[in-house]
């Protein structure tokens, strides 16, 4: 059971900021606020922990760009009532993948599942292409084996993504 | 939000002078295209050479600044990098923008016509 509070800080884990990753490092949860900024501080410290270990030009731009998702939807949906909550996000490689379990304590998703994903086209509006709707069929598109649970007030979402540039 | 123009073969150059479009600043880039392109040349090519990450948020942004310009006036886009090349792609949005590989391409068609 996990207890939302607990290292919770304004961005880094405090006992990884300044230093090169360790395996110890690693396997501890990046706890960041749900806005805007707390979700770069994430992304810069998945960089920080996966960039030295993976080969090729930029091996983590999938991971980013689902990771980048996947956190904005806590912030603009889960945490949409005025909550500032936490998100917790725990990384480990696996081979060729990002072992990515993104957790947090706002609003379930609706229904309990996940959204399609359905790619907006043009027809959806009347003014021309959409500006928005795209997060989620990112998602999709570049995540493996999404699983979603809902326990105890705590939204689960566990995933793979390819170590591989864009 | 550093946005860098100029006005070139009768086009406005816009830079952007950001290594990020994301959610954090999405607006305040809609903002600030705002008012260096309100109004001004027809043509708007907008460079995202320096953009090494755009998010959902970001492509909403881009979509909305070609809206804003209104019809007789175009938004197009060169130099972008790998991964924000790949999310126009993955979303099609490659359809919607014509996208010049780099500044040269975007300014060549014009400079041979002349």
């Amino acid at each position: 059971m996990t207890h939302p509070d607990p290292m919770r800080g304004g961005g880094l884990t405090p006992s990884n900021a300044g230093q090169s990753p360790a395996d110890a490092d690693a396997a501890l949860p990046i706890v960041v606020d749900a806005n805007p900024m707390g979700v770069r501080s994430a992304l810069a410290e998945m960089r920080a922990r996966f960039a030295p270990t993976a080969p090729g030009p930029d091996m983590l731009g999938m991971a980013e760009t689902v990771l980048a998702e996947v956190l904005n939807n806590v912030v603009e949906h889960a945490y949409r009532r005025g909550g500032n909550g936490p998100i917790e996000l725990r990384l480990e490689r696996c081979g060729g993948r990002l072992k990515v379990d993104v957790r947090d304590y706002g609003d379930p998703m609706p229904d309990g599942v996940l959204p399609s994903g359905a790619l907006p086209t043009c027809e959806d509006a009347e003014d021309g292409p959409p500006e928005g709707g795209f997060g989620w069929f990112l998602i999709r598109a570049l995540a493996r084996d999404l699983s979603y649970t809902r326990e105890n007030g705590q939204n689960r979402l566990r995933f793979f993504v390819p170590l591989a540039d864009a | 939000m550093e946005l860098h123009t100029e006005t070139r073969d009768e086009a406005l150059h816009v830079i952007v002078a950001e290594p990020r479009i994301d959610s954090a600043v999405a607006i305040r880039f809609k903002d600030r295209m705002r008012e260096v392109a309100g109004d001004g040349p027809a043509r708007v090519v907008l460079d995202l050479g320096a953009v090494d990450f755009l998010d959902s948020s970001g492509l909403g942004a881009v979509v909305a600044v070609m809206k804003l310009l209104g019809p007789g006036r175009t938004l197009e886009l060169c130099n972008l990098t790998p991964n924000v090349e790949k999310v126009f792609r993955l979303t099609r949005m490659d359809r919607v923008f014509t996208i010049h590989p780099d500044t040269e391409a975007a300014f060549a068609d014009k400079r041979s016509i002349a």
